[in-house]
């Protein structure tokens, strides 16, 4: 079914587990089609190959499934086509505006198999598309609720609606096909994932932040397909698709965990669906939870997030959910499960998380405040912060407080390529925001490896020691010995009012001479201009 | 100077660094003071001499705003004249 292009061309999605009957799913999704207008993401993410160089395009946010019109296209037309796309919506919607005219003119008069497969094609790519969405470098919080926005909008997924019950089991087949379709080369995506899961660790918060967005995103959608699917579909029907979900979970490679959650059968499917998510949201814990990477603040948050997802999803208070013995003690966990199998039926005032509507209103609201970012300087912002709460919490014991800020400090002298005996937190949280960026800018330059080679050579200390003697000799001859009396105050003004020079105005100079100094004025990032201009 | 700058580089380029920023703003001072006209010039002696903290800063902000330039321009010239 793959060919050779289709398989460089392939992204793969671990998901663990799925809500389609599969854990562990690999997804294999050819999105050669939808690389417009795309930037390079970050080389250090982890699951990166060179056909993702080109970045996803918001504008792909904004996109319609295009019943009417889908047709087997080639990959190289396919482009062309998602630009038409853009500029006629109108016709992407027509189908939305009759909808029961058009249910039973559909019944009779069946879309061609070839259409069909087109849309199965296209869903699977954009599902595809997701994952280029979450790699590329900065998804900002406004792409972020965009993409919200358009899940929830795809959740009506009126066109889909609109079909006759046979295309949308057609689609979800075409679909299903394209998702699982991956036992020809299964052996060479896992050990792809493999790789990339590792590389993600070795990169803390942004890879482990990616990786769960990732996994939200492409969960959450595989549901609504399958919340609609499940939603339109006859009785006898869904018998047979439970049969097929067991068939396509045996071939794949990974043992499910909590295999009776999979198939899907209708009168048990809210509970199935908030169990499924109870594992989903522990095992995303866990990964979090045993992170010796990740930054301590957002640690924090996102395990309370997952507290806060589980509390709401189990009905239960926030404080009553221990995460830590939820993740180690498998035992605490099952109770859990089986405490809420035997409320079952008795009390469901509120289903958030089975309603299909408020699915995925539930998962961004995770993901809307963790979008993938990189160990930024935001990151070591709100890592000073979180250190100035620290120090001025009263209620924590100096223990307490010395180990919280030791985290910090840790965390700080990763991501900042620092030595923690060069981060003096406390002082840190004394800079101002100003002061702050001038540091960072400092040590970005400062631990660049050309500089430090030079700054720890040690011929480096007597040549420098010669020409700052040289230096004062020569202002000593200037005035001839004899300083204005006003000099030395006027200098330790300057030097203390960092009002009146602005922020990192004795650093600045110092890098620019360092740079001049070695020679290295022209390193990467890097370039001191001319007399005045100053560094850029 | 700084002390978390300072703190970024060696331990023993520390005090060099720090001697090094007082010879750069130096010459920036007196570089910036001869462009002050003889009125400012007696002024900033004054200020100097016996003005207030605030109005020191004030001084600098409003007599010598393009020192932070200065100070970046002497601190080239001070590398390559050591390099020479």
């Amino acid at each position: 079914m793959k060919s050779s292009k289709q398989k460089n061309d392939r992204e793969a999605v671990i998901l663990s587990p799925n809500p389609i009957g599969t854990k562990d799913l690999l997804i294999n999704v050819n999105t050669t089609t939808s690389k417009t207008n795309m930037e390079k993401p970050p080389e250090n993410w982890g699951i990166y190959n060179e056909d993702d160089s080109k970045s996803y395009s918001n504008t792909n946010l904004e996109r319609n499934f295009d019943i009417e019109n889908a047709v087997p296209e080639k990959p190289e037309e396919k482009e062309e086509k998602k630009e038409e796309k853009t500029e006629e919506p109108q016709q992407t919607q027509q189908p939305e505006k009759e909808p029961e005219k058009e249910n039973k003119t559909k019944e009779s008069q069946e879309i061609p198999e070839e259409r069909l497969e087109a849309l199965g094609k296209d869903i699977a790519t954009k599902l595809g598309e997701d994952r280029l969405f979450f790699l590329q470098e900065n998804t900002f919080e406004e792409d972020f609720l965009k993409w919200q926005k358009q899940m929830e909008a795809l959740y009506d997924f009126d066109a889909f609606k609109n079909l006759s019950k046979n295309e949308q089991k057609k689609i979800i087949e075409i679909l299903e096909n394209y998702l699982s379709d991956t036992s020809e080369t299964i052996e060479y995506e896992k050990k792809y994932l493999e790789s990339a899961d590792e590389q993600m660790k070795d990169q803390g918060k942004q890879g482990l932040e990616f990786h769960q967005s990732l996994q939200r995103a492409i969960i959450a959608r595989l549901q609504i397909y399958n919340n609609i699917y499940q939603s339109e579909k006859p009785e006898e029907k869904k018998e047979e698709k439970t049969e097929e979900s067991q068939k396509t979970s045996e071939q794949q490679p990974k043992e499910e965990k909590t295999p009776e959650t999979h198939p899907i059968q209708p009168p048990e499917k809210p509970l199935k669906n908030i169990k499924t998510q109870v594992y989903n949201l522990i095992d995303g814990a866990k990964v979090v939870f045993d992170s010796k990477e990740l930054d301590p603040v957002a640690k924090k948050e996102l395990l309370d997030q997952y507290s806060f997802q589980l509390a709401k999803l189990l009905n239960i208070p926030f404080e009553s959910v221990y995460l830590p013995e939820l993740i180690t003690d498998n035992a605490k966990l099952d109770q859990l499960i089986d405490k809420l199998s035997t409320e079952e039926g008795k009390e469901k005032p509120e289903e958030p998380q089975q309603t299909p509507k408020q699915q995925p209103k539930e998962r961004p609201e995770t993901q809307s405040t963790q979008p993938p970012e990189k160990p930024s300087e935001n990151s070591v912002k709100k890592n000073i912060d979180e250190s100035r709460k620290i120090l001025n919490d009263r209620s924590l014991d100096f223990q307490k407080q010395v180990e919280l800020l030791k985290d910090i400090e840790q965390y700080l002298s990763k991501v900042l390529n620092l030595s923690p005996e060069k981060i003096n937190l406390r002082k840190l949280t004394k800079m101002t925001p100003e002061e702050l960026n001038e540091w960072l800018n400092a040590v970005k330059i400062i631990t660049k490896p050309e500089v430090q080679e030079q700054l720890n050579k040690p011929e480096t200390k007597t040549l420098l020691k010669q020409g700052v003697e040289a230096l004062q000799k020569s202002n000593t001859e200037k005035h001839e010995g004899k300083p204005p009396a006003w000099l030395e105050k006027a200098k330790e003004t300057a030097k203390t009012g960092a009002l009146a020079l602005g922020a990192g105005a004795g650093i600045l100079p110092i890098i620019i001479f360092f740079l001049l100094f070695f020679g290295l004025n022209k390193i990467a990032g890097i370039e001191i201009g001319g007399e005045g201009k100053g560094k850029k | 100077m700084d002390q978390n700058f300072l703190n970024l580089l060696p331990e023993e380029l520390r005090n060099m660094a720090s001697d090094l920023y007082d010879v750069i703003l130096e010459r920036a001072l007196m570089r910036a003071y001869q462009n002050l006209s003889e009125e400012n010039k007696a002024k900033m002696a004054q200020v100097f001499a016996s003005g207030t903290e605030e109005e020191k800063i004030n001084f600098l902000k409003n007599y010598l705003g393009d020192l932070q330039r200065i100070i970046i321009e002497e601190a080239k010239k001070a590398a390559e004249e050591i390099k020479k």
